[in-house]
């Protein structure tokens, strides 16, 4: 009973937190993540004046944030997608979200292993961890700016699906690559029973995984809608998508064990696309609700990561932060612009103008922040991956974020 | 060791089958899945009748109506009954185009008792080899513009604007025209330089927007009028009143075809619907048609008339009366008729199919009109609408047309195989899609060269008919020539129903003392 109360107390000190920070973005004129990780380091510098624990552990903040955290954000993400863009675009987005977060991860992780020159403190293995949760990127600063502004709505398409494709890619891949590292298999140990061992059996348990998770997501998504359909209510049909958000997750994940970020998307896109007709009827609050529930736990996520923040991080780490930083960019902008021509031989060719927006625009945010959070302390280098992860992101919300809305009135978008 | 292999490809066959076993089951579930999801979307919608009261099974309906189209085109159709143009006048566009044989055997398929159709009169003494011309040279604005046009051509490619067609559609019309030695008519969407690169004529079209031509208010603009006809291969400016597709309305090219580049060369907004208004605001009566058309040849220098489609005809007889209290030299240098029935543009469907005469019976009212206020030869008359085939354009001659236009004869060449989707960026043989995906289909090269052939052989057989007739060369043919079949099925002479008329010189005398 105790530990309920507890709970709850600590949920609403952060939602406070989220709150306030809220209320800085606004009188700071500033993105609504900046916002609240300000909020979060107050909050955080307020702790020991209350005598305050927010019950916040490295260990539940994994699943916190896999389990509760995640999906809620990649459902909203795929739920705002028109569905009949999204298939026009689908080639030139599978292939940046595919063969691009490929050679951004590799690149990314290649760079941050040389920049940082350091094989015992800094293994292969945590610059391929660095690489995934990078390759995840969030340009919501410049999708809130396309939105205002009614730019081409291919180029909205684009920037959107690229980045929930590219999160889903990047999440399975430092699953995968947590697993190794922490030599449980974590995911792998469920779906197998083993550890993985052997390029075969990799390329099996990846393929497994990944098509395994967009099976589930498409069962999901049928039932979503065949649900919501027969239940023929507009409230019902809310209570329908938060459950199949949390429940394609936990399904796939806990009780298959296949990949749960990808069996939420699918799940998204399909059930989006099979109620096409009932979006003023029965959807009609949905939108709406997915803003909310994306909102608020965009910025709980970067009060967490103001909590996390500590004023040693930049002072010892600030080396490691700057490789990440050039890496980061670097690596997401040659790969862009690796990948996009290639574009024209899968859909609709990609404009130079709009790769310049797609590198730049690429920021680092939510999904990157969720996924550092997530390593467990275990690991001795989590704490550098940890800062590199949170300058990139700094960086990207100071510097990219202000500069790339100037950059597309610039380019006339 | 052999039956470790055996158990290793059992092994290896039992797996495979397991996989395929789980993606089977996983496809059966899905698509129950998607049965019960179709049966509910349907019965909950409330749009489609059909639908709601047979769910899933009401959806074939669609599917197959959709179906029919294509299996009533491929399969069902026979060769004389496909509107707006039957399979027996394409595939003779398309052999000519592609300068294959196009001779037919065993009998003509043609009816030869529908009320309306034409029979051309043969010669006991048809014209010979060694007697035949090529048609006469005919000049129009002679004497009155500064630069008069002269062409032997008969046959042309009619005005469809760039923005309906797409970039290499305009650029192999313009190659395959040069090489014929025909004119290319650019429709109210503005010069392009893919008109201009293959060199041949151009007669520049000004459409009540004045694309290509208009100043920020959407008038006529001198300057860029003089800046077009500085372009030597622009040789006539043709002022557009109305269309066959859609007499009473402007152009229409739906916002999906407005690319950039179509955008700057009409001026206007990219990706906005393109909507001409329905009529010319700078003049409202005869008087001010003629006053613009005076203007346009003044600041151009070159023979200038104008295109409409005919409907009232008193207009007609205060034009002329106009002309005559003017002078002759106030006279256009053309009139351009279309007829009723459409072309390439998007048009509602009610002005396409009951608005405006057909040829048949414009073309002959106009030119006994013009012949009889004395302006026959002033005026050259020049006429379109479904004249794809060599008869219809030895029909249009006898009748009285100087020159003949046509627009989907040459799309035909192109490529068009009539899946009537223009309007829709659809266009699965890139003639009038601005997908590049599309368009790669067509090549402007290998198009050009069945643009000129299908030119040359039209030429070549109107010839045939002419000389058959016991002229020397086409534009000798006269009503004489032809019969109509009337409704008991038995041909009688035209001249009959439309006979040819004589100058009222004395009326016009009459007038001119008022």
């Amino acid at each position: 009973m105790d530990g309920v109360i507890t709970l709850v107390g600590q949920g609403l000190y952060m939602a406070m937190a989220a709150v306030v920070g809220l209320g800085i973005a606004r009188l700071l004129k500033r993105d609504n993540t900046l916002g609240c990780l300000i909020a979060g380091v107050l909050a955080g510098m307020l702790l020991p004046v209350f005598d305050y624990d927010t019950g916040l552990r490295a260990e539940n903040l994994q699943q916190l944030v896999f389990f509760v955290i995640l999906p809620v954000l990649i459902f909203e993400a795929a739920w705002k997608i028109d569905p009949d863009i999204l298939f026009r675009w689908l080639g030139p987005i599978l292939l940046l979200a595919t063969f691009g977060v490929l050679v951004c991860w590799l690149l990314t992780a290649v760079l941050v292993y040389y920049g940082i020159q350091h094989p015992t403190g800094f293994p292969w293995i945590a610059a391929l961890l660095t690489g995934a949760i990078l390759a995840a990127t969030d340009p919501v600063s410049i999708v809130t700016r396309m939105r205002q502004s009614r730019v081409n709505e291919g180029l909205r398409t684009l920037v959107e699906g690229e980045s929930l494709f590219n999160d889903a890619v990047a999440i399975v891949l430092f699953s995968f690559v947590l697993g190794i590292a922490s030599h449980s298999a974590m995911e792998g140990a469920e779906a197998t029973g083993e550890a993985v061992a052997g390029a075969g059996s990799f390329a099996l348990y990846l393929s497994v995984v990944f098509f395994g998770g967009l099976a589930v997501g498409t069962l999901c998504g049928l039932l979503t809608a065949i649900a919501i359909l027969f239940l023929r209510s507009a409230g019902a049909a809310l209570v329908v998508l938060v459950l199949a958000a949390f429940g394609s997750f936990y399904l796939a994940e806990h009780v298959v064990g296949v990949s749960g970020i990808l069996s939420v998307m699918v799940c998204a896109i399909v059930s989006r696309a099979c109620l096409r007709e009932q979006q003023d009827t029965y959807l009609a609050h949905a939108a709406p609700t997915w803003e909310w529930l994306g909102l608020l736990f965009n910025a709980l996520i970067f009060v967490i990561m103001g909590l996390v923040i500590t004023f040693e991080m930049f002072t010892q780490q600030w080396l490691a932060m700057i490789v990440a930083i050039v890496a980061a960019i670097g690596a997401r902008g040659l790969a862009v612009f690796m990948v996009s021509p290639l574009a024209r031989f899968v859909g609709p060719p990609i404009p130079p103008s709009w790769r310049l927006v797609l590198s730049w625009g690429g920021l680092r945010g939510v999904i990157a922040v969720a996924l550092v959070l997530s390593l467990p302390t275990d690991l001795p280098y989590w704490w550098t991956v940890q800062s590199m992860v949170f300058g990139v992101v700094l960086f990207s919300l100071l510097v990219q974020g202000t500069t790339s809305t100037r950059l597309m009135r610039k380019l006339g978008l | 060791m052999d039956l470790q292999a055996v158990a290793t490809i059992y092994a290896f066959a039992v797996k495979v089958l397991q996989v395929f076993a789980m993606l089977f089951a996983f496809g059966l579930v899905v698509l129950v899945l998607y049965v019960v999801y179709l049966y509910l979307s349907d019965v909950s919608q409330t749009r489609q009748a059909i639908r709601r009261n047979f769910p899933v099974l009401g959806r074939f309906r669609y599917q197959f109506e959709h179906l029919g189209e294509f299996f009533r085109q491929y399969f069902f159709a026979l060769d004389r009954e496909e509107m707006p143009f039957n399979r027996a006048q394409r595939s003779w566009v398309y052999r000519a185009a592609k300068n294959v044989d196009s001779t037919l055997a065993f009998g003509s398929t043609r009816p030869l008792n529908q009320p309306g159709d034409i029979v051309f009169l043969n010669h006991p003494f048809p014209t010979l080899a060694k007697d035949a011309v090529p048609p006469r040279e005919v000049t129009v604005g002679v004497g009155v513009a500064r630069r008069p046009y002269t062409t032997r051509s008969i046959f042309n490619i009619s005005g469809m604007s760039f923005g309906a067609l797409s970039v290499p559609a305009v650029r192999a019309l313009s190659r395959g025209a040069a090489k014929a030695g025909i004119w290319l008519n650019t429709g109210e969407g503005g010069l392009s330089p893919h008109h201009l690169e293959g060199g041949c004529d151009i007669v520049f079209q000004i459409g009540t927007a004045k694309y290509g031509v208009r100043d920020e208010n959407g008038l006529l603009s001198d300057e860029k009028l003089k800046a077009v006809a500085a372009h030597e291969q622009v040789k006539m400016f043709e002022l557009k009143l109305s269309q066959g597709a859609k007499p009473g309305k402007g152009g229409i090219l739906p916002g999906v075809k407005v690319t950039p580049e179509i955008a700057h060369v009409r001026g206007i907004p990219v990706g906005m619907d393109s909507i001409s208004p329905n009529g010319h605001p700078e003049f409202r009566h005869v008087d001010g048609l003629l006053d613009m058309i005076q203007r346009i040849r003044e600041v151009t220098g070159k023979p200038t008339g104008f295109k409409c489609v005919i409907g009232n005809s008193d207009w007609l007889h205060d034009l002329c009366e106009a002309i005559q209290k003017r002078g002759p030299e106030s006279a256009p240098d053309f009139i351009n008729i279309d007829s009723a029935d459409g072309g390439s543009g998007a048009a509602p469907q009610s002005l396409m199919d009951y608005m405006g005469l057909p040829l048949n019976r414009s073309l002959p009212m106009v030119v006994d009109l013009i012949t009889q206020y004395g302006l026959r030869e002033r005026i050259k008359i020049i006429c379109a609408g479904k004249l794809l085939t060599p008869s219809m354009v030895a029909w249009a001659l006898a009748m009285g047309a100087d020159f003949v236009n046509c627009g989907r004869g040459f799309m035909f060449a192109l490529g068009c195989i009539q899946a009537m989707q223009c309007n829709k960026n659809t266009c699965p043989t890139g003639v009038t899609t601005h997908n590049p995906d599309l368009q790669q289909g067509l090549d402007p090269m290998d198009k050009a060269e069945r643009v000129y052939h299908y030119a040359r052989n039209m030429a070549y057989e109107v010839g045939t008919i002419a000389h058959s007739c016991g002229v020397p060369e086409p534009r000798q043919l006269r009503r004489a020539h032809v019969e109509v079949i009337n409704e008991r099925g038995v041909p009688v002479p035209l001249s009959d129903l439309v006979p040819e008329v004589a100058p009222k010189s004395v009326i016009a005398s009459d007038r001119g003392a008022h």
